[in-house]
């Protein structure tokens, strides 16, 4: 306890230098707990934009149906399995390629044919924002993305005619009114979601009853990747006509886009390091100057009898300290910048957006407070510091006592 | 010639005894002899200083007996253990228990209150327990600074420091008290009531002090003066303070 006192007191005894020492070490963790913050928001948002647009927490596809997310084969649709004994809530889509043409003008885009009842107790849809009505039951209506439409120049009450080819491979096509703009927490659908309610689409597509997915939601705090495998155990993936539909959790289907944010997290790992790399030789220097600066009260402690190995540990906590305090202030810091965009939100900018409208990602992203990298970095720090102090801290316990005690 | 004791007289086991002792120095490529066969008793109760010019090898006889260094050759003694048996541990143990220091510089712990530098001793010597905050503040009122106690070093005069110091020293009632110029950085009125005190502690309590110095105030309140020169003892002279003419002192040639 006296070492650690005494350890305190000395940190202070040049602040300056204390404080200068320290800058990259606070600058390394808050960097850190920041920055990953922000990548587990970025994991958050792309989940979040995925789970409650397209994929809800299981999605169910027919055995030969793409992975890829950006290829929409309807004839590969089939007869979808029931799931009869699901306590869940399952919303059966037919996803499908298709063109939206308005006086000459084409682009193309994702059909999203929905059963409205179903798909709004798998997808919540209070984060969306309707800029007009959800088309009505029977009529030829259809809902576009809000950045589709902003592309085309389209907008409520206009009249667009959608191709598509049907599930027997034919090309068809119809006139429908535009009755809203779509703008979700997912920038891919909004810059490609044609929304048709599923007896329309039955219509365009010829699908009588067959469907591409199936989105399954589950209650409380199950883990999907388990109901997964209890669904494929019970048999409940097996469609009417025999096929065995393939099941993937929202991560699984997100593994990709997660991959990606892993690397940024060891980018982050990698220039911390650097960071703190370049924090150890500052602290060293700051020890060994502490060391050589006070080799007479070193010596005055060695003659009023105290161990050297006291002597070294007085060093050694000295710079544990001076790490773990400086990494505290990061983690602090850092932890404040987390807490406040995770309330708040980081709002990306329009330019940004149209860059990244592609991306399966909402406009405000919220960084997640963890733990982890805050604990990580703190004991990361302290440990660094604590290494770079070994050497000043033999120094000091070395010195031979009658040459320390006189020395200027 | 005989050596003729003045003021109390010493009591037959010496506290600290050198016999042959030398000390040397590798500089370079040369070997500096700072001690040359010294033999000297030290005993309980005495006020003795190491007297000669620099380089004489007062400083590294009281490292010698402070334990601080070790001889090259010959035997040092302290309360008749064999300082060359004893490890580096055992030799800090010792410092810790049995001996307390006093330096020119002061010294002083510059991040700890006087109280606290005081404490210091007690809690290196192991004797931080039951009743030690008053031990240390009877201390630091024996030396006149019962009201600086929460002063750090920078707050108190070079009198003051030194006043803690022997604070220090005393707390933990060692064997022997070594006093490497401890008059050195003080001026003469600070530095002869900085002597006065310890003079009074010798006088009241028995005390043991060995000072090395080249001041003539200490010179004339030591009740024994060994004249060291070029590392070995020229004289030992033991003087009666009760009598100030010049024949209240006797001067022995070492060896004698």
């Amino acid at each position: 306890m006296f070492i650690l006192t005494l350890a305190l007191r000395n940190l202070f005894r040049n602040t300056r230098r204390t404080v200068i020492t320290s800058g990259a070490v606070v600058f390394g963790v808050a960097f850190q707990v920041l920055g990953w913050g922000l990548v587990d928001g970025l994991d958050d948002n792309f989940l979040r934009a995925v789970a409650t647009t397209t994929t809800g927490d299981i999605l169910i596809r027919p055995p030969d149906f793409p992975t890829d997310g950006l290829s929409y084969p309807v004839e590969e649709a089939s007869i979808p399995p029931a799931f009869a004994d699901f306590s869940g809530e399952s919303a059966p889509r037919a996803l499908f390629t298709a063109r939206v043409v308005h006086h000459g003008d084409a682009a193309r885009g994702m059909g999203v044919a929905y059963e409205p009842d179903a798909d709004y107790t798998v997808f919540p849809r209070e984060r969306w924002r309707v800029t007009g009505v959800w088309p009505d039951s029977g009529k030829a209506e259809v809902a576009l993305g809000d950045a589709m439409a902003r592309m085309m120049g389209v907008g409520v009450g206009d009249q667009v005619t959608v191709q598509a080819r049907t599930v027997e491979g034919a090309q068809n096509a119809m006139s429908y009114a535009i009755t809203a703009l779509i703008h979700t927490d997912n920038g891919q659908m909004d810059n490609s979601a044609i929304w048709l309610r599923m007896e329309i689409a039955e219509e365009l597509l010829q699908l009588k009853g067959r469907r591409t997915h199936v989105s399954l939601r589950i209650g409380g705090l199950q883990d999907a990747g388990t109901v997964r495998d209890e669904l494929v155990a019970a048999g409940a993936l097996t469609a009417p006509d025999g096929q065995v539909w393939s099941a993937t959790t929202t991560r699984e289907e997100a593994a990709d886009m997660l991959a990606i944010n892993d690397i940024r997290r060891r980018a982050i790992l990698l220039l911390v390091g650097v960071i703190m790399a370049i924090a150890a030789t500052g602290i060293a220097n700051t020890v060994i100057m502490a060391a050589y600066e006070r080799v007479r009260e070193i010596g005055t402690l060695l003659a009023l009898g105290m161990k050297r190995r006291d002597v070294s540990a007085l060093f050694l906590v000295e710079g544990a300290l001076l790490g773990f305090g400086a990494g505290l202030a990061g983690a602090v810091l850092g932890s404040f910048a987390v807490l406040y965009w995770q309330s708040n939100g980081i709002v990306l900018s329009e330019d940004l957006m149209k860059s990244q409208s592609a991306l399966p990602v909402s406009a405000v992203i919220y960084t997640h407070f963890n733990w982890a990298p805050v604990l990580g970095s703190l004991t990361f720090s302290a440990v660094i510091a604590t290494l770079a102090s070994v050497q000043p801290a033999r120094f000091a316990a070395r010195l031979n006592p009658a040459d320390a005690v006189r020395a200027d | 010639m005989t050596t003729t004791s003045a003021g109390s007289e010493p009591s037959p086991t010496p506290l600290c005894e050198l016999v042959g002792v030398k000390k040397n120095y590798p500089l370079g490529d040369l070997i500096v002899h700072a001690v040359k066969g010294v033999d000297v008793r030290i005993y309980a109760g005495e006020f003795t200083a190491f007297a000669g010019p620099s380089g004489s090898g007062k400083s590294t006889l009281l490292n010698l007996v402070g334990c601080l260094d070790r001889q090259s050759e010959g035997q040092v003694y302290i309360e008749g253990r064999d300082v060359a048996t004893l490890s580096d541990t055992e030799l800090g143990d010792v410092r810790a228990r049995r001996i307390g220091f006093i330096f020119q510089s002061f010294n002083l712990i510059p991040v700890l209150t006087a109280y606290e530098n005081v404490e210091l001793a007690l809690r290196l010597a192991g004797l931080v327990r039951k009743g030690h905050k008053e031990r240390v503040e009877e201390a630091l009122r024996s030396v006149g600074l019962a009201d600086y106690m929460g002063r750090r070093p920078a707050q108190l005069s070079g009198g003051q420091q030194q006043r803690v110091a022997i604070a220090r020293a005393l707390v933990k009632t060692p064997a022997l008290i070594i006093a490497d110029e401890p008059t050195a950085n003080l001026d003469s009125k600070n530095g002869a009531a900085i002597l006065d005190l310890m003079k009074s502690m010798n006088a009241d309590n028995g005390t043991t002090f060995l000072f090395s110095t080249h001041d003539p105030m200490v010179m004339e309140r030591a009740r024994r003066i060994i004249h060291l020169q070029d590392g070995q003892i020229t004289g030992d002279e033991r003087r009666d303070l009760t009598n100030p003419s010049p024949s209240g002192a006797s001067v022995a040639p070492h060896g004698a």
